[in-house]
């Protein structure tokens, strides 16, 4: 696992009900991110770690520093599911 | 019965805008300003509205303990949450959603509009690594120096600190010269807002 994600695909859609539509060319598919998912996607840019994110997750929203590293580990596996974050 | 009402303050130079969020927000104790100098007493919670000049004289300052909610254009985010403001609405969105703000950050929450997140996120990363470089740049300052630089970040002058220290006020502007050189200041202004930056990040320890 790379310690700096790169996130892959773009952003197609403005915003609708259901979130943000990212098309993914590799597998020529589209995705849709909730507000979370696609802050963090936003932020792989492949020089920012997944600490850092965690870390200001947790100094916007006040959120426990353990459990906003938990909460982007779990959004990087996701969106390395969908093959919208490169290793 | 228990009742949840509170203290929010509207400041705004709207008058049309504060009346119908006075209206909005009937449940709880409205009072609407035009500029931060009226702010009486201390509300529960400050709706700050970028009118006129921004980021506002002394919002930071206010909202660091008052849990403020401001609302603008996209570009007044990033000084806002700098401004130490817990909730950020766009100035077009309903007054519903500027109410159910206020009652998220009376609950300690923090708002954010969705498609902003990212940016903002991006924002703090920067704003921390640049707090970490600082934090090394203080490892070099003696202890002596380390002690002045804390004492001119409250504020007080040479002949304060030398006071406090047991020095003389020309030995305490000695030691605030070498720190400005060290890290890159011209005045005391910027040595507190420095100071500033690095207690909100947590790094001054």
């Amino acid at each position: 696992m790379t310690d700096y994600p790169q996130r892959q695909g773009e952003l197609v859609q403005s915003p609708a009900a259901e979130g943000w539509t990212v098309y993914e060319p590799t597998t020529d598919s589209l995705h849709v991110l909730n507000a979370s998912a696609k802050a963090i996607w936003e932020l792989c840019d492949g020089q920012t770690s997944p600490s850092e994110m965690a870390r200001a997750i947790s100094e916007l929203t006040a959120v426990d520093p353990d459990q906003a590293a938990s909460d982007v580990m779990q959004a990087l596996a996701s969106l390395r599911r969908l093959n919208l974050v490169s290793d | 019965m228990a009742t949840n009402r509170k203290r929010i303050a509207v400041c705004s130079q709207e008058k049309a805008f504060s009346s119908a969020l006075r209206i909005v927000l009937a449940e709880h104790e409205v009072s609407v300003i035009v500029s931060l100098d009226e702010l009486a007493g201390e509300p529960d919670a400050l709706i700050y509205r970028v009118d006129g000049s921004w980021p506002a004289q002394g919002l930071a300052e206010i909202a660091a303990h008052i849990p403020t909610v401001a609302l603008g254009d996209e570009e007044h985010l990033i000084p806002a949450v700098d401004a130490n403001c817990r909730g950020f609405v766009l100035r077009d969105e309903p007054l519903e959603k500027i109410a159910g703000a206020v009652d998220t950050v009376l609950e300690g929450g923090a708002v954010i509009p969705p498609d902003l997140l990212g940016a903002l996120l991006r924002h703090i990363v920067i704003r921390r690594r640049q707090g970490n470089v600082v934090a090394i740049q203080l490892d070099e300052l003696t202890d002596r120096e380390s002690q002045v630089f804390w004492l001119a970040a409250d504020g007080l002058r040479k002949e304060e600190i030398g006071e406090k220290l047991y020095i003389s006020p020309d030995t305490a502007r000695t030691h605030l010269q070498r720190i400005y050189r060290k890290l890159g200041l011209h005045s005391q202004s910027e040595l507190i807002a420095l100071a500033a930056r690095i207690d909100r990040d947590g790094v001054r320890k």
